[in-house]
């Protein structure tokens, strides 16, 4: 026998310490999804994570310094990675340049716009991506250390690819645009059509609601960001279409869309430092609290 | 028992296999429904060989670790854990006498069951439309495919460790 002897008075399964924790797990589920309290026990559980991650996503690192071939080597790889960086950036602004042109020529007639916002980025590099069956998520290697700030966007060199959903000190956390509930207002690049893009969920085409039957749209359109919301930078690609179903019924027309980054292929991405100079009054915690009240009352 | 002075006896204990375990979880496996639970099939493991060293707590702690780790909502790997835990330590006089084979049949189930409790708590979040049955099946397949090895594998060491012919 190679198990270990057995505790003499050990009565059993231990049913009340189930019960304890079951409760004690429910409590925290709930205070995690319906209150979004437990951001302090999430930031206290990361800190102890965050070397074994960081561990693990860097195996090289550790055996540089031992030899002068690897240092340069590994000097080299980096400045490659730099640039490659840079060229990414720079493609993403040169195809925002194309998409504002097109939109500047008949907007600046109509009315002064207020100066856009110059976009910074911040390159990250994807720690991981988590295993879970109910979302789409990655976890990259930029905190609120460098300057990253909830809700800020993520793109690759062609297209957006999410948003930043949870910041820790030295990692956060980031929606894809296939995560469900994930929303993206837009702009159809062709016509200047408004809509908003949704997600549905793991690995199905992302969703455009909200549009009626006679809505000009065409498989193939290209869909920008509009920045109506001031989240997203206006202009910067999001998806294609690829699929329209003109139901006969009232409902609207269901529209399938697919997003133009290859939400699983990269490995660098880069932040969007984006701060709209938006100035319309939000609406102050008083009157949130007023509103709730009222639907509730009604 | 007794442990023989092995330096690197304490490497097989529980705390290293179980970080082990967290480790190969960590790994960037990327998100398919092949990947399977390691540090819950250590953890079974051990509360089946050790019940007197992993206690819910443990399991529990280790959950909301995952929990984190996975970005999942927290609390729920803390409690399909710690129901493993529970099924396990519930028929761990039988079990631990039963040949291998009949082992890893009964492991089977308690790893579908920890399975289904996970999808079954997310659905109850409403987060169960877009999860296909693949996500019951396969890890818990991978998973009780992992026992045999791995009961083999720990078991070597004590019967290494204590020279018996066993």
């Amino acid at each position: 026998m190679f198990r270990s002897s057995p505790t003499l008075f050990n009565h059993g399964a231990p049913f009340l310490k189930l019960i304890f924790f079951l409760l004690l797990g429910v409590v925290i589920i709930f205070a995690d999804f319906k209150l979004h309290a437990t951001e302090q026990i999430r930031a206290i559980g990361n800190h102890v994570l965050f070397p074994i991650q960081t561990l693990l996503s860097k195996p090289g690192i550790y055996l540089d310094f031992s030899s002068d071939y690897f240092q340069t080597r590994s000097s080299i790889k980096k400045q490659l990675e730099e640039q490659s960086l840079k060229i990414d950036n720079l493609r993403l602004m040169a195809n925002q340049a194309e998409a504002l042109e097109s939109e500047n020529a008949h907007l600046r007639k109509l009315l002064a716009l207020q100066q856009k916002a110059s976009i910074k980025s911040l390159a990250a590099e994807i720690i991981y991506n988590p295993t879970t069956p109910n979302s789409q998520k990655l976890v990259i290697n930029r905190g609120a250390i460098d300057g990253v700030k909830l809700g800020m966007p993520i793109s690759t060199d062609v297209g957006i690819m999410g948003q930043v959903v949870r910041v820790f000190e030295n990692s956060s956390e980031v929606a894809l645009l296939e995560d469900r509930d994930f929303s993206i207002p837009i702009l159809v690049e062709r016509n200047g059509l408004r809509a908003a893009l949704f997600g549905v969920g793991r690995s199905e085409p992302l969703e455009l609601r909200y549009v009626t039957n006679l809505a000009d749209l065409d498989v193939g359109d290209h869909l920008i960001t509009s920045g109506i919301d001031g989240t997203y930078p206006p202009g910067i690609p999001v998806a294609i279409i690829t699929k329209i179903d003109r139901s006969l019924d009232n409902v609207g027309a269901v529209i399938a869309c697919k997003p133009i980054a290859k939400l699983n292929h990269h490995r660098h991405l880069s932040v969007l430092l984006y701060q709209p100079n938006n100035t319309a009054p939000t609406p102050t915690e008083s009157e949130v609290v007023k509103n709730k009240l009222k639907k509730r009352g009604g | 028992m007794q442990f023989s002075s092995s330096k690197f006896s304490f490497l097989s204990g529980p705390f290293f296999t179980l970080l082990a375990g967290f480790i190969l979880n960590i790994f960037p496996w990327g998100s398919s429904p092949w990947v399977p639970d390691f540090l819950l099939v250590v953890l079974a493991f051990w509360t089946l060989q050790a019940p007197e060293k992993i206690n819910l707590l443990t399991a529990f702690i280790l959950g909301l670790l995952m929990d984190i780790q996975t970005t999942q909502i927290l609390g729920v790997h803390a409690i399909v854990y710690v129901c493993t835990c529970f099924m396990i330590l519930y028929a761990q006089r039988r079990l631990s006498n039963t040949t291998l084979l009949g082992q890893t049949f009964v492991m089977l189930q308690v790893f579908l069951l920890a399975n289904l409790i996970q999808l079954f708590i997310l659905w109850l979040i409403g987060h169960g439309k877009e999860i296909s049955l693949a996500y019951l099946f396969l890890p818990s397949l991978i998973e009780a495919f992992l026992w045999p090895f791995l009961r083999r594998l720990f078991s070597a060491r004590f019967t290494f460790l204590n020279h018996n012919q066993n």
